[in-house]
């Protein structure tokens, strides 16, 4: 009987006497180096991508209508200059039309981490009111919205064309729109002025 | 009145006004690019400015038999002539498309053992435990404190008629073991592995009568979204033999890195490109 128990008591004993296992000791792995790239700097521009859309129909055709609109008692002179700023943008989606403001239209999304703005300025003057000399605004804005929805789509880039003044003014513009889309143009308007009146 | 206001806003097109790709490229707007890549040209141009950003480095380490000799002891020579331990890891730039880099070792096209996470799912332990012989800890009874200190409080305050009446409540669970029992159970097994881990790598096990087969495969990989959460990604996978005949793996994983780190495109690697968007899929 007492062998069995001593057996134990030694071989207890032998456990416990055994050395622990060090660490595996290997060389450390080199650190890998990070380098950062960002996006294109606020208030940088795209200028390919501007140049290339001052040349676009649509613009042709919101010439087009400025002159036509000279016609009736206001003479358009089309200025261009290129200006890159940050811009204020309030809420906005891609419907397939142009921009148009998602359900948030309050959102203020502020472009100037993401995106690049030109601006086309186009004077127009109102010849029948007199009042209003440079009353109107063409701009092209083009900007790229990364707005982030549910945590990561990312927003496509937008250009927009807006043609309208300070106060009451003319505004003209080209559109190739369904018919449909009158609340979205309207609501798209209302997104319009609020940042033209921003710079004014 | 003057004249009344009237509006028209211009609605565009959008196809017309998306800034181009290789607009969006200049601007490292990757996620956009990637979503918005057209074609094969485009969908390259994209895959090419992501690769040199991220610039996808690695190290690999195979361990030689004297370092295992203070752990496996007696043993070391038995289990060195399975397998060879082989660590690695793979780092790259911060890009603003948030490109992720993982590295395997692969044998004919199948991947071997060692990117799990957790000890009792990583295939690198078991195989482990295989060879060091050691057992692997079943699971521990834990008591809950909290549920005790409650009928404990009850016990009291019922002057011991509630659990005498209603029973006690079970205050014990099973837990799976935890690292610290795998150490006290497995102390060899868990000293390779730990050492294998440390420092943010890969491990692997590779079979000893393979391991001129194998190959080191690094794989880039973006995955984003555009606006109508369409999923976009891009894949590059260099491949690069890393095994060769008659030549024990540690010492030529010694030749390659040197010690440092290597690019993968660096190593006679075999490179292959994906992309992917709601605009089609392209691979070269």
């Amino acid at each position: 009987m007492t062998t069995p128990v001593l057996a134990a008591i030694a071989s207890f004993s032998l456990l416990a006497a055994e050395a622990p296992v060090p660490p595996l000791q290997l060389p450390p792995p080199p650190s890998i180096p990070v380098q950062t790239y960002a996006s294109t700097p606020p208030g940088a521009r795209i200028e390919s991508t501007l140049r290339l859309s001052l040349f676009e129909p649509w613009l042709l055709g919101g010439i087009g209508a400025a002159r036509r609109l000279g016609d009736e008692g206001a003479t358009g002179l089309l200025a261009s200059a290129r200006l890159a700023f940050p811009l204020r943008i309030y809420g906005q989606d891609r419907t397939g039309l142009g921009v148009a403001p998602t359900a948030s239209v309050a959102t203020v999304g502020h472009v100037s981490d993401h995106a690049t703005a030109g601006l086309a300025l186009g004077l127009l003057e109102d010849r029948r009111d007199r009042k209003t000399s440079p009353s109107a605004l063409v701009l092209v804005l083009e900007a790229l919205f990364p707005f982030r929805h549910d945590g990561g789509a990312s927003r496509g880039g937008q250009v927009t064309v807006l043609f309208m003044a300070r106060g009451p003014f003319v505004g003209l513009g080209y559109a190739f729109v369904p018919t449909d889309g009158a609340s979205q143009h309207a609501i798209t308007l209302t997104v319009g002025l609020d940042f033209v009146e921003a710079f004014l | 009145m003057r004249r009344a206001v009237c509006f028209v806003v211009v609605s565009l097109g959008v196809s017309s006004c998306i800034p181009s790709t290789p607009a969006l490229v200049a601007a490292r707007r990757y996620d956009d690019a990637l979503c918005h890549a057209r074609s094969e040209a485009e969908a390259k141009a994209v895959a090419r400015a992501i690769e040199r950003d991220a610039d996808p480095r690695i190290h690999v380490y195979a361990v030689h038999r004297a370092e295992l000799l203070p752990v496996l002891g007696d043993r070391t020579d038995e289990i060195a002539d399975k397998v060879t331990f082989v660590r690695a890891r793979v780092g790259i730039n911060d890009v603003p498309s948030h490109p992720s880099a993982h590295v395997t070792i692969s044998v004919d096209e199948k991947t071997i053992a060692g990117s799990a996470t957790s000890i009792p799912g990583d295939a690198t332990v078991a195989l482990l435990f295989g060879l060091t012989g050691e057992s692997v800890p079943g699971s521990r009874t834990v008591v809950d404190q909290q549920k005790l200190a409650k009928e404990i409080g009850w016990a009291v305050f019922t002057l011991g008629l509630k659990p005498l009446l209603f029973g006690t409540e079970k205050v014990t669970y099973e837990s799976p073991p935890g690292h610290d029992d795998y150490v006290r159970r497995a102390p060899r097994a868990m000293s390779v592995y730990d050492g294998l881990r440390a420092g943010n790598v890969e491990a692997f096990l590779v079979p000893r009568a393979v391991e001129q087969r194998t190959k080191l495969d690094v794989t880039l990989q973006v995955t984003t979204s555009d606006e109508d959460h369409a999923s976009c990604t891009l894949s590059i996978t260099y491949t690069a033999p890393l095994g060769q005949p008659s030549r024990p793996l540690p010492d030529v994983v010694d030749e390659r890195f040197q010690g440092g780190i290597r690019r993968p495109s660096d190593l006679t690697a075999t490179v292959r490109h994906g992309v992917s968007n709601p605009y089609g899929s392209w691979s070269w």
